[in-house]
């Protein structure tokens, strides 16, 4: 075997070996970045269906809120000035006529939600931002002043909405950074959806094929465990949205209820207001109409969310209890 | 001397604060307008997948209907009116209209127009294809729903983009305002009375569909329940009177029908409400 030919041989399966480690490296690059733009689609698409059922949900809050004030303007606060006018009142016979008690601590309750919308709308309902109609779309009129802090209560985010990571969340702040009233992580959504950070690029620049294939391995990892936790927060976002529309359906039919009946007890009241001389059937308006202002306060005022963004056992109970009244007005 | 400023002044050269405010105000008002044609939309979706379409299911399930008993007010020719809702329900059948995916201009069409008349102006085949159908036909809604925003307001009927005639200009442009803050009024006024009749009517489908379940035969029902049929049958077609009313004319001018139909469908509203009260 001629000798010189030996190196050449060897060189040439150096050679060889080296354009297979550079097509395999090649391969490795193409299959990162294929797993990258692979990882970048999964999170670019849970986030943008998370983006979708926040709008959604802001957009339920919103008009819940709204709700709420137009039933205080057009039912609650109207039925206490008729109520009020009313003298020698059996609350006794009240109850026992519509199976109703504690109309008098009802009625006191629901006079303290009329004052405290009134100290709502001294700051100007028409400018109300999203802070402020979610406030009061989930925590009902009392609650809401309740947990805002003077002075700039009202006002968009830096009111009640602030206190809850949820709605901070749905407002638009960004809890991942650690702001606008993280509540130490533990709300469903809040602790959730923050999106992890994909490292793309480096190892490219530094010809480190495999490194380059491990990292997108990882951030395809990555991007599934974020697109899961995305998808659980959009799962708990459109209940929100379908409670707070089932919440918002129920007040506007009982609203629509109540003006009915106070279109009969206001020109009763104002012919003869006192009580104990009602026939029977005046006394039924009477009662019909507390009944109906009674259970709007009622859901009105229930919490829709509890503190970690959960929709309440309390509002389920209270929409399931006025349907049924409502079911009862339809059945005449 | 500054005789071209003294000129300009009193021949009305533009002052272009006043000018910019005043196409502020337009396109607010015109954003408003739009709002609640869209909202006016939707509500007459809803009302047809949830009353219009529940009742002339329920009701056909019913037989042996007297319909000289059957107290249905002022709406002496209900078998016309069933028979239009009928055909109203045939033209949106196949989910041909799902509130999610339409545009501005199906939302116009059926708030400007009513169901049926949206359903006529629409091609057949591109009722769900927004601009291309019953606006597109309409200056006004057309214009309405336009998403661009130019510098300077183009409309087919009205240009304001003559800087030499400012004062023609801003009063065209107030004129205009006021014109879409009617529209907009009126299809505020027609939603919420569309809304609250919805309430009632889906309240007595609620319990005309327990009854007509456990009983289809109209000649053994007792008063209350015959009531009850007369009183769906008579919330369904009043709602269906407002939700066919024109929203305004082809000139964009509210029409004087839709305040009338209001006011009728909330008095007659009203004496459902005390119906609903008084009786035990």
């Amino acid at each position: 075997m001629p000798l010189p030919l030996v190196p050449l041989a060897i060189a040439g399966v150096v050679g060889a070996v080296g354009v297979v480690a550079g097509v395999s490296a090649k391969d490795d690059f193409d299959e990162a970045e294929d797993t990258n733009k692979k990882a970048k689609r999964i999170l670019g698409r849970a986030k943008k269906r998370l983006k979708r059922e926040r709008k959604r949900t802001r957009d339920a809050l919103r008009n819940l809120g709204r709700q709420k004030i137009q039933l205080h303007e057009n039912g609650l606060k109207p039925f206490v000035d008729t109520f009020k006018r009313l003298k020698n009142v059996d609350y006794a016979g009240l109850g026992s006529l519509e199976e109703t008690v504690d109309f008098e601590v009802e009625l006191t309750r629901m006079e303290q939600t009329v004052v405290g919308m009134e100290e709502v709308f001294a700051r100007g309902a028409e400018a109300l931002g999203f802070g402020a109609l979610a406030g009061l779309a989930t925590y009902g009129t009392v609650g809401f002043l309740g947990t805002a802090s003077t002075g700039t209560a009202i006002a968009g985010l830096s009111g009640a909405a602030a206190k809850s990571a949820t709605l901070a969340w749905l407002g638009g702040g960004s809890l991942a950074a650690g702001g606008l009233g993280m509540a130490g992580g533990t709300a469903v959504l809040g602790g959730i959806v923050a999106a992890p950070v994909l490292l793309v690029g480096g190892l490219w620049m530094a010809g480190k094929a495999e490194e380059a294939l491990e990292e997108a391995e990882s951030n395809l990892e990555k991007a599934k465990t974020a697109a899961e936790a995305m998808k659980t927060a959009a799962v708990a976002t459109k209940a929100i949205t379908s409670k707070a529309g089932e919440v918002q359906d129920v007040l506007h039919k009982l609203q629509t209820y109540l003006e009915g009946a106070l279109t009969l007890l206001d020109p009763l009241v104002a012919a003869n207001d006192d009580y104990s001389t009602y026939d029977p059937k005046q006394k039924g308006i009477v009662a019909r109409t507390t009944t109906l202002a009674k259970t709007a306060h009622t859901v009105s005022e229930a919490r829709l969310l509890d503190d970690d963004g959960v929709v309440t056992k309390e509002i389920r109970k209270v929409l399931k209890e006025a349907n049924k009244h409502i079911e009862r007005i339809n059945a005449i | 001397m500054a005789l071209p400023l003294v000129a300009g002044t009193l021949v009305g050269a533009p002052d272009p604060a006043v000018l910019r405010r005043d196409e502020k105000s337009l396109r607010r008002a015109r954003k408003e307008a739009k709002q609640a044609i869209v909202d006016l939309g939707r509500q007459k979706i809803r009302l047809y997948e949830s009353g219009f379409k529940p009742f002339v299911n329920t009701f056909k399930k019913i037989t042996d209907v007297d319909r000289g008993e059957l107290d249905v007010g002022e709406a002496a020719d209900f078998d016309a009116q069933f028979i239009c809702l009928d055909q109203t329900m045939a033209g949106m059948e196949d989910g041909s209209l799902q509130a999610d995916s339409l545009e501005f201009g199906v939302f116009a069409g059926l708030a400007a127009y009513g169901i049926t008349g949206a359903i006529e102006t629409a091609p057949p085949d591109d009722v769900e294809s927004g601009r291309s159908n019953a606006a597109a036909g309409d200056v006004m809604l057309a214009w309405i729903g336009a998403s661009a925003k130019p510098k300077a307001l183009r409309l087919p009927m009205m240009d304001f983009t003559g800087l030499g005639n400012a004062s023609a200009s801003r009063a065209a442009m107030k004129a205009l305002e006021v014109a879409t803050k009617a529209i907009g009024r009126s299809a505020s006024d027609v939603q919420a009375t569309l809304a609250k009749t919805q309430v009632y009517l889906e309240g007595a489908l609620g319990a005309l569909t327990s009854l007509v379940a456990s009983n289809a035969v109209y000649r053994t029902y007792d008063l209350k329940q015959k009531r009850l049929v007369a009183r769906t049958a008579t919330l369904t077609i009043m709602a269906n009177s407002v939700a066919q009313t024109p929203l305004f004319d082809e000139d964009g001018v509210s029409t004087e029908g839709v305040v009338e139909v209001i006011e009728k469908t909330n008095k007659r509203l009203l004496s459902v409400a005390h119906q609903l009260i008084l009786e035990d």
